[in-house]
């Protein structure tokens, strides 16, 4: 029977709880995310992170239905030694947005939802409680009594109490869900009828449900004391920045033992302002911040060795017998230059054609000769002969051919005889051999090879998601090759790679949209820059090696761009690798990477190398541009510098 | 309840459509061949153009009315509910107790879901719905409905009384052509299980093919990580993509059988397909979910193409009651 694709769930939400404990996989060294998230510290932490990073499977770990699951056999004496009590909650679930507009006042608004958060939260809270006192003979058979007479009292409105099915935790729920069924009522209702809300009575104050309640919980049940009640609030993003500040409003005004712990997308987090005097919370004093794509990035030993553990354990649980994290990369096909090229290059050399284009002024018997020198069996060495020869033309003042030409048939020939590493082949290929091997792919027609897991892995960019998108569609592509991948022996062809990649390629693309009319500026905005960045890199000289980098130094005045900028980034289109403020100036001196997996889109480097600079000129062109024609001029301009025979154009000529 | 009582009627020639007689005949305007034929061949003491805001027609594009009917122009992009209700209020006397037609084919979904929403509030009594198949869509797979994406929310009226308990949240989504919209819908409820409706058989034998090859592309986001969802009976309902009633009896037949299973915690309904499973959706809606954890959801857009579909192939006539 065909195995099942390990890599087809590539979501936190697509498993189980079970099926998060089972695939749960932790960054080396220490207590793993234990050590970041800190569970039990009763400072708040907000946790950024771009689609895939995975802080629903982080913040998922850490909540009650996974701390059960951990502890099957005494879940009390588990939460006791664990120091908290997760309450994990989704804000999608909230249906948020219809807490706005509807003819109704943003004040008005601005209290249903903190009313309504009150009793949501206030209802998983309760909820686990409830699953955590029924799962233990521990404690007394009272305390449920007791613990409803000191949260009615919370209430402004007291929860009724005359029969014991109501004395009871599951009583209080039932309550709370009468209350929301009531706010849901009038919220609905009014954008049918077109009226004002004005029925719904609030029948709890802000926070005192929320912080309330664990205060209740820690002074009556002495299991709880020391306890933390960790509020996991996950996909911030779903709210709007007024509710927000709600949420932030709670940061700030939290009592012991609640804390808070939010997950958002880099985009995310709309504001840091709350309802208390119009202020800000204070990163650092009232809450911590942790951003998970940063930390991967700057940790890419530990990246690596956490995402080869992921693909392991995804292999191993669905019936394959991989014993070692390092044989993964062994699973894939992955050839030489020549042999990739070799059925291509008897066809046709274009690299050589068009340099007799770029030379058809000169006399016929000199571009032969010219030809001849740069020609070698080699098809990498003959292209870096043609690349050194165009970096000699642009050097050269007298712009004697013949002797370039000559000067480098005998640098080849000493390099190919003796490797010697004071020839210039040797600190040119040492420098830029992927990219003249890619330039060499293109001259032929071939794509440019992405290939090999440590590849992926580095084109993920530190988003655990891609990889597993990449390497979904790759087995796929390979199942359907009839390769039986991930077995020992078999390899993943190229073909396979290739396809799988584009696949995983064009979803991002399409996928990291950003809503609104904006959306489509910052995405021919990206556009723009791809391809600014691939025909530098594909120029006869480009001017860095490895392109796939851009920085800018970018003034306030510039404040499309910068928006733009910011967008990208936080879309995770680009990956921000340094930023710079010079106060003086107000100037913000940036430096960006192409997401690794958009890279093959416009042909870039995976690696950071070269940095392209870009003047405030091309930076309006490529992100604001009036007219397609100025970004057309701004490439053109600087095309001209890297391509024979190198004459600067000036804007006037054209 | 069974949906499939319901009247229908089912007309080969458009022209043909000229056996009835209404009191007043509603329709939404655009430039689609199928509004305008049916429009101008049916037989109304009264009819009346909506024209929505959505469409961004300018008051020269605006259709030229003759007596007897009514240019009904709501300007304000608002929502679905302010149009709809306006009309209603405005026309009232001309509604209740009349034998009304409204031709749903130019309507935008989400003003249809509220629309019949609405009309079951005011309990109008009978109501016609019509729907004109095209002969094709104007690009094939490759069409474009909608652009420039701006949320997905609640369809006004049809929000629920939701849980906060979501570890088996569920998402009906009525696949169409519009692969970005699936995939907007889903990422937004990210953890419900997502189950896919798709129109079989289809408004025309490639449709289906066209349809599924468009639901494929949104199949990171809505696939739940499963090989050949399509053809999973556990993720995927096949339902006729110009019979609501049906649709409406799958929907509820397959809700009940899911909540036999585990009880749904948060239901999701989604049309993003024909407008006849649009109004199959609406009609389950408003007959079992109101009040419940059940909400219609859509991903709203700034812009929606004014002609999607080329020529005419049949029409249907669906009677609705709402008492």
């Amino acid at each position: 029977m065909k195995a099942a694709n390990p890599f087809n769930i590539t979501k936190a939400v697509d498993y189980s709880d079970e099926e998060i404990n089972k695939f749960w996989v932790d960054i080396p060294g220490g207590q793993g995310f234990h050590d970041i998230v800190k569970p039990t510290s009763a400072m708040p932490m907000i946790i950024l992170g771009g689609k895939g990073s995975g802080k629903t499977h982080i913040m998922r770990f850490f909540s009650y239905s996974l701390q059960k699951l951990r502890h099957k056999e005494s879940p009390l004496q588990g939460i006791i030694e664990d120091g908290y009590l997760g309450v994990y909650m989704r804000c999608s679930g909230l249906n948020s947005n219809r807490f706005a507009g509807k003819q109704q006042e943003k004040d008005t608004w601005k209290v249903v939802f903190a009313y309504y958060m009150e009793i949501w939260l206030t209802q998983l809270l309760l909820n686990n409680v409830k699953q955590l006192l029924g799962n233990c003979s521990e404690f007394d058979p009272n305390i449920e009594v007791q613990l409803h007479e000191r949260i009615s009292n919370l209430f402004d409105v007291a929860p009724p109490s005359e029969t014991p099915e109501e004395k009871t935790l599951a009583g209080l729920i039932k309550f709370l869900r009468e209350l929301q069924r009531k706010v849901d009522f009038e919220v609905n209702n009014c954008a049918i009828t077109g009226k004002p809300i004005k029925e719904i009575e609030i029948s709890a104050t802000s926070g005192n449900l929320i912080f309330g309640i664990p205060k209740v919980l820690a002074e009556l049940i002495p299991e709880f004391s020391g306890i933390k009640f960790l509020y996991l609030l996950d996909e911030l993003e779903n709210l709007s920045e007024e509710q927000q500040k709600y949420i932030n409003t709670l940061i700030r005004e939290k009592e012991d033992p609640a804390t808070f712990r939010i997950g958002s997308r880099l985009y995310g987090m709309k504001t840091y302002m709350t309802f208390s005097g119009g202020e800000e919370i204070k990163n650092g004093s009232e809450y911590e911040m942790y951003n998970i794509d940063e930390f991967f990035r700057e940790k890419d030993a530990e990246y690596k060795e956490f995402v080869k553990a992921v693909c392991l354990k995804r292999l191993n649980t669905n019936g394959f017998s991989v014993k070692d994290a390092t044989a993964l990369d062994s699973f894939f096909e992955k050839p030489s230059i020549s042999e990739l090229v070799s059925k291509r290059i008897k066809k046709e050399k274009r690299h050589l054609t068009k340099l007799k284009g770029k030379l058809k002024v000169k006399p016929k018997e000199e571009v032969s000769k010219i030809i001849s020198d740069l020609s070698f069996e080699d098809p990498l060495l003959e292209r870096t002969n043609v690349f050194i020869f165009y970096r000699l033309w642009k050097k050269s003042k007298t712009a004697d051919l013949l002797q370039i030409s000559n000067n480098v048939k005998e640098d080849c020939l000493k390099f190919h005889n003796t490797k010697d590493s004071s020839t210039e082949h040797h600190k040119i290929l040492d420098k830029y051999k992927n990219d003249i091997r890619d330039q060499l792919c293109r001259d032929l027609g071939l794509p440019i090879y992405y290939l090999g897991l440590d590849t992926y892995i580095k084109m993920s960019c530190g988003i655990p998601r891609h990889l597993l998108i990449i390497l979904k569609h790759i087995y796929r592509w390979s199942s359907f090759n009839g390769e039986d991948p991930f077995r020992v022996g078999n390899r993943v062809s190229v073909n396979s790679q290739q396809k799988g990649l584009k696949e995983a390629t064009d979803w991002f693309f399409n996928d990291a949209r950003m809503p609104g009319l904006k959306g489509n500026e910052v995405q021919a905005g990206l556009i723009r820059m791809g391809r600014f960045l691939q025909d530098l890199r594909f120029s006869d000289q480009p001017p860095e090696c490895s392109i796939s980098s851009f920085s800018v130094k970018l003034s306030v005045m510039y404040e499309k761009s910068n928006l733009i900028l910011d967008f990208l980034e936080k879309y995770s289109y680009l990956v921000k690798v340094s930023e710079r403020r010079d106060k003086n100036s107000n100037r913000r001196d940036l430096t960006f990477q192409v997401n690794g997996l958009l890279s093959p889109i416009w042909e870039l480097s995976i690696h950071r190398r070269g940095i392209v600079s870009l003047s405030e000129i091309e930076v309006k062109a490529i992100f604001e541009p009036e007219t397609e024609q100025e970004f057309n001029k701004a490439l053109s301009i600087r095309k001209a510098k890297y391509n024979a025979p190198f004459s600067i154009q000036q804007p006037g000529l054209f | 309840m069974d949906y499939t009582i319901f009247y229908k009627k089912k007309y080969e020639n458009h022209l043909d459509i000229s056996d009835r007689d209404y009191d007043l005949f509603i329709s939404a305007y655009n430039k689609s061949e199928r509004v305008n034929e049916v429009y101008k061949n049916i037989s109304a003491n009264e009819k009346h153009w909506i024209v929505l805001p959505e469409y961004n027609f300018t008051d020269v594009e605006f259709p030229a009315v003759d007596d007897g009917e009514l240019l009904f122009i709501y300007t304000n992009i608002g929502d679905e509910a302010s149009v709809v209700r306006e009309y209603f209020e405005e026309n009232s006397e001309k509604i209740q107790g009349q034998n009304i037609c409204i031709d749903m084919t130019g309507f935008l979904r989400p003003h249809l879901m509220f629309l019949v929403r609405y009309l079951g509030l005011m309990k109008v009594g009978k109501v016609d719905f019509l729907y004109s198949d095209p002969d094709s869509y104007k690009d094939r797979e490759d069409t474009t409905f909608t652009s420039d994406y701006i949320e997905v929310r609640q369809v006004i009226g049809c929000e629920g009384n939701h849980n906060p308990e979501t570890s088996n949240d569920l998402m009906i989504i009525g696949a169409g052509y519009d692969a970005q919209r699936i995939s907007d819908v889903a990422k937004n409820k990210a953890s419900a299980r997502k189950i896919q409706l798709l129109g079989f058989p289809s408004l025309r034998p490639d449709m289906y093919q066209e349809n599924i090859l468009n639901a494929n592309k949104a199949e990171e986001e809505a696939g739940m990580g499963k090989e050949d969802s399509f053809s999973d009976p556990s993720t995927t309902i096949l339902a006729p993509a110009n019979d609501p009633f049906v649709t409406a009896q799958l929907l509820s037949d397959f809700v009940k059988k899911e909540n036999k299973k585990v009880e749904i915690s948060n239901l999701y309904l989604c049309p993003l397909s024909t407008k006849a499973q649009t109004l199959g959706f609406s009609l389950f809606y408003i007959s079992e979910c109101i009040d419940k954890a059940v909400s219609m959801i859509f991903p709203f857009c700034h812009n929606y193409e004014r002609q999607t579909s080329t020529g005419i192939s049949k029409v249907w006539i669906y009677t609705v009651e709402f008492y």
